[in-house]
């Protein structure tokens, strides 16, 4: 009797000591989103306090109207709903017919091309800036969505790769009966392997997605024209007017957030599981 | 005789098909890759400001670059930089990953909880720590004014400007932690009972199983791990502009202040090949280090 | 799986909002780029469109002169420039010499009457125009200066015991003394350049002090345009001294490390050296129990002061060229320095502009024209390559404040810095 309740106890002493930790941990990694939460909805003369004052008394939730009054927000979301939604279109579809053609088809120096593909994986980006921008003025391209959309339509190397990876864990036999029924590769691709690859291409749309949302360096290089500023443009524009706004800003942020936040929160239970399954065989 | 031409021809057919299926992929490396990579090192070798044609000056560049302090100075933070993130980072998620592996109620709450920092990347959130590390009404002080430490004056130091981005760096741990979560998903279950069985406790657990069989996808977190920190901008150019006094001038905020602020492109590709460099032999002397204590199936 | 066909709708839907920003304007567009305040560069820009209907104008605010520097270079780099942009005027030669700006010359001596004024500004002669002449040519229109006056909190001095503002640097430094208070965190001045290096304010402090020990940072030959650099010379040197003994030995200015936000509307600073662009700042964002006041910059040596400004000029790559030059023609006039000076605080550059009223007669601003008319005016000379000397000159000047070099040793390496820049 006694060794079954002290085995109980010991149970729940762990169990106990593990949320505690977990807790820990979401405090630490979540506080900075809470405090700028706080902050957003601080009327101006309770921002610069100390020690911190966590419930803003009262909510200022006029701080997020004032805030989006004062900047084009909307053209910047508009602009950057835009170039992601390419992206991801691009992205998705190269990717998916370059893995395929990876992972299932035989062709001759397919392996080498695969290891070039995996070698550009590696190459910063900041490396070829200079000639793709002087490429794309070249081209006339500057101060247009093209430069941020069009390279994603190419098969960018990450996603090639973890499709691929993905894809090799798929069964071929479905495919080698649709080859005897006569289909094509092209068929076999969209109407047998695609449904199976939509965990991995749920994955890669968010992690395109968030990418392309939180893209800096290149919006900062190829747009000129405020009309055409994304939102990660826009936000270090209102920062720089509104520097001591600390509340402005903290709206500002958030709403500039909430994008990828309400995406991960819709999406997480394939966001966790499709990394883990894509990027595990490296 | 017909056999043969059939299958040659077959084999022409398949090539042709996967090659066609690739061809986005090809040309995007030659376009975006390989091409710019080539344009990059013949550029390195000229002076280019844009408004005047460019004119070649041989290896000017390369010589300038290593008798010039920024160079150094810029090289010297990235390592700092990537030296200091990827390890904490790595040891963090390895942690985080082994903790959220519990099979309790509620585990995918806070696996979600600490992937959130990565899902927030950029300047939003560079915005946000710029003020969490305030010296009198930021977060990062006030915290520890909680725990009776006094706060150093972090991104206005030059001693505690680096300490300050390394320490935002290592709170993103949600990409290479959920990798380790599928890494130890992935070991099977009668190692640990095989050790158990010899009398081993969770100490001789981890050291024997856990970590050798994880070892490739340590590995492989970290040559990622370290090839993204070394692109570290954004922070940089949002948070500390390189200050105070340069102490967090990274290699690429230089590159940029080179070729895109002074218009110095000639300049600016040679430090564009210099990392390159850097990035290639650092990631090939991890290969081949990794024969000793990656675990190979 | 998905419907394919709604699907293909959302791509169509989507490419054709991509599409809608390259539909075909009626209007004229001239895109302005500027700094702050927004009001200011509204109304100028609102007034504009008035009286030409037929034209819009873009503004772009940019958070600093540093951020615009930078766009700017990019946009020339790309070849995709703005139509007129108001910047620094040290940057006029700069950008002169690397042939990314619009000569300016036929316009101005068409419109000599409009833009010089009638009869020819006291300030404002021949001597503005000289800076922004590269080679012979004119390269840009004046759109606002200013010149440093001292700003101090009167409460702050009254709890001191000081009845007035300090006129010597003597003085400065003795009063600033008595009104620093380590416990209260209180100190007697401070600097505007620290946690951001940006070159401008880093330099603006240093110019502030610089005249009244006869500095000067470089010569530049009217002939060749290149620039003799005295950077470590012993007035240079003494000027950056007297500004590290301020913060380091007589400990009256603040430290770096102690720079906090809001330090003058929480009423932490008793005394400052700015500009009349901060007056419109402060009228906006200063609490009302915070009494401020305006009062000559302090002399040393010299009764000298510089004056500092910014200009408007048209890139080279504008496709707008005439309707660019008219809005900055009248960007520069007079309607517009008044729109401007009333947003932003400053003074009218013109001073046919001073006679009226709130410049006749609010105190800040005759103190300031006082001082315009009392003191040495010294224009600083600038040269191509400007801005990036000066952004490293700067470094050496911040390492100095930061306590990491001594004046003498920062101002050596300066000198040598800009020496083997300026010859690349």
């Amino acid at each position: 009797m006694s060794n079954i309740k002290f085995k109980n106890i010991r149970i729940i002493a762990w169990k106990f000591f593990l949320y505690l930790l977990m807790s820990l941990g979401t405090i630490i990694f979540t506080l900075p989103f809470l405090w700028m939460l706080s902050t957003s909805l601080k009327p101006s003369n309770q921002v610069f306090i100390y020690p911190i004052q966590w419930i803003p008394k009262p909510f200022v939730w006029r701080n997020y109207i004032d805030a989006w009054r004062s900047a084009p927000f909307g053209i910047y979301y508009l602009n950057t709903v835009i170039i992601t939604v390419l992206t991801v279109l691009g992205t998705v579809l190269s990717s998916i017919l370059s893995a395929y053609g990876f992972a299932r088809l035989r062709f001759k120096g397919r392996d080498t091309l695969f290891l070039l593909i995996l070698s550009a994986m590696m190459l910063p980006n900041q490396v070829t800036i200079i000639p793709q921008f002087l490429m794309f003025k070249f081209l006339g391209w500057l101060n247009t969505f093209l430069p941020l959309t069009v390279p994603a339509f190419f098969g960018p190397p990450f996603y090639i790769f973890l499709l691929r990876q993905y894809m090799l864990t798929l069964p071929t036999e479905l495919d080698d009966a649709a080859f005897i029924d006569g289909c094509s590769k092209f068929q076999v691709l969209i109407l047998i392997l695609l449904p199976l690859l939509k965990p991995a291409v749920f994955t890669m749309t968010i992690l395109t997605f968030l990418a392309s949302w939180n893209e800096f360096f290149s919006p900062l290089i190829y747009l000129s024209e405020m009309k055409k500023y994304t939102v990660t443009l826009g936000l270090t524009l209102f920062r720089g007017e509104f520097v001591t706004y600390w509340n402005w800003l903290m709206a500002a942020s958030v709403v500039a957030i909430l994008p990828c936040l309400l995406i991960f929160m819709l999406f997480q239970r394939y966001f966790i599981q499709g990394i883990a399954l894509t990027g595990l065989k490296g | 005789m017909m056999e043969i031409k059939m299958k040659l021809r077959r084999e022409l057919k398949e090539n042709i098909e996967g090659y066609l299926f690739i061809s986005p992929a090809l040309l995007g490396v030659l376009i975006f890759s390989l091409g710019p990579m080539v344009a990059s090192l013949i550029l390195s070798f000229m002076q280019y400001d844009i408004v005047t044609p460019p004119r070649l000056i041989g290896f000017s560049n390369f010589r300038n670059l290593f008798i010039d302090p920024l160079f150094s100075k810029a090289l010297f933070n990235t390592l700092y930089y990537v030296g200091g993130v990827v390890p904490l980072r790595l040891i963090v998620a390895l942690l985080a990953a082994i903790l959220l592996n519990q099979k309790v109620r509620g585990v995918t709450f806070f696996r979600t909880a600490y992937y959130i920092p990565s899902v927030s990347a950029g300047v939003a959130i560079s915005i946000v720590w710029t003020y969490v590390f305030d010296p009198q009404y930021g977060l990062m002080n006030s915290v520890l004014g909680y725990l009776g430490i006094p706060g150093p004056p972090w991104i206005q130091s030059t001693t505690w400007a680096m300490p300050a981005l390394i320490l935002m760096g290592t709170w993103s741990i949600g990409q290479p932690m959920v990798i380790f979560l599928a890494g130890l998903q992935g070991i099977p279950t009668h190692l640990y009972e095989a050790v158990s069985i010899d009398g081993g406790n969770w100490w001789h657990k981890f050291r024997y199983v856990t970590l050798p069989m994880l070892t490739p996808v340590i590995f492989f977190n970290m040559v990622m791990q370290i090839i993204g920190t070394f692109q570290i901008f954004t922070s940089v150019y949002i948070i500390t502009n390189g200050g105070p006094m340069n102490s967090t001038l990274v290699y690429v905020f230089y590159l940029y202040q080179q070729a895109f602020q002074w218009l110095r492109m000639g300049y600016g590709s040679a430090l564009a090949w210099i990392l390159f460099l850097i990035i290639f032999i650092l990631t090939l002397m991890q290969f081949r280090i990794s024969s000793l204590w990656v675990y190979h199936e | 799986m998905l419907n394919w066909r709604r699907l293909v709708g959302y791509i169509l839907i989507v490419l054709f909002l991509a599409g809608i920003e390259s539909a075909v304007l009626a209007k004229t567009t001239v895109t302005w780029w500027t700094l702050g305040p927004r009001e200011g560069a509204e109304e100028i820009k609102q007034v504009y469109e008035k009286k030409n209907p037929d034209v819009t104008v873009e503004a772009l605010i940019l958070p600093s002169w540093d951020d615009l520097w930078k766009k700017l270079m990019v946009a020339v780099a790309g070849g995709v420039t703005p139509d007129v942009v108001r910047g620094k005027d040290y940057w006029v030669v700069d950008l002169a010499s690397r042939k990314a700006l619009l000569p300016l010359d036929d316009v101005i001596e068409k419109n000599k009457k409009e833009i010089l004024g009638m009869p020819p500004e006291r300030i404002y002669t021949r001597r503005i125009y000289d800076l922004y002449t590269y080679q012979g040519r004119i390269y840009a229109l004046p759109f606002h200066n200013f010149w440093p006056v001292l700003v101090y909190n009167e409460n702050l001095f009254k709890e001191a015991g000081l009845r007035r503002a300090p006129r010597t640097f003597e003085e400065f430094r003795e009063f600033g003394i008595k009104l620093t208070n380590p416990e209260k965190k209180q100190w007697g001045t401070m600097l505007y350049t620290y946690t951001r290096l940006e070159p401008t304010l880093v330099l603006w402090s240093f110019y502030v002090y610089s005249l009244q020990n006869k500095a000067i940072l470089a010569k530049v030959a009217k002939e060749t345009g290149e620039p003799t650099f005295l950077l470590d010379a012993p007035e240079s040197v003494n000027t950056l001294q007297w500004i590290v003994d301020s913060i380091y030995r007589y400990k009256f200015c603040t430290p770096p490390e102690a720079i906090s936000p809001n330090m003058i509307e929480n009423e932490k600073v008793a005394m400052w050296i700015t500009g009349q662009f901060s007056f419109g700042g402060y009228d906006r964002t200063m609490p009302p129990n915070v009494k401020w006041a305006v009062a000559p910059i302090p002399v040393n040596i010299d009764k000298g002061i510089f004056t500092e400004g910014n200009a408007l000029f048209i890139p080279a790559g504008t496709k707008n060229k005439e309707a660019a030059i008219e809005f900055a023609k009248f960007a520069s006039g007079k309607e517009a320095d008044l729109i401007w000076s009333k947003w932003s605080g400053t003074m009218p550059f013109r001073d046919s502009n001073w006679a009226k009223p709130p410049y006749s007669n609010t105190p800040r601003y005759v103190v300031s024209a006082n001082e315009m008319k009392t003191y040495k005016l010294v224009f600083p000379q600038y040269f191509p390559g400007y801005t990036e000397v000066m952004s490293k000159v700067a470094e050496s000047l911040q390492a100095a404040f930061y306590n990491k070099m001594s004046p003498l040793d920062a101002m050596k390496k300066a000198q040598t810095d800009a020496v083997s820049m300026a010859k690349k």
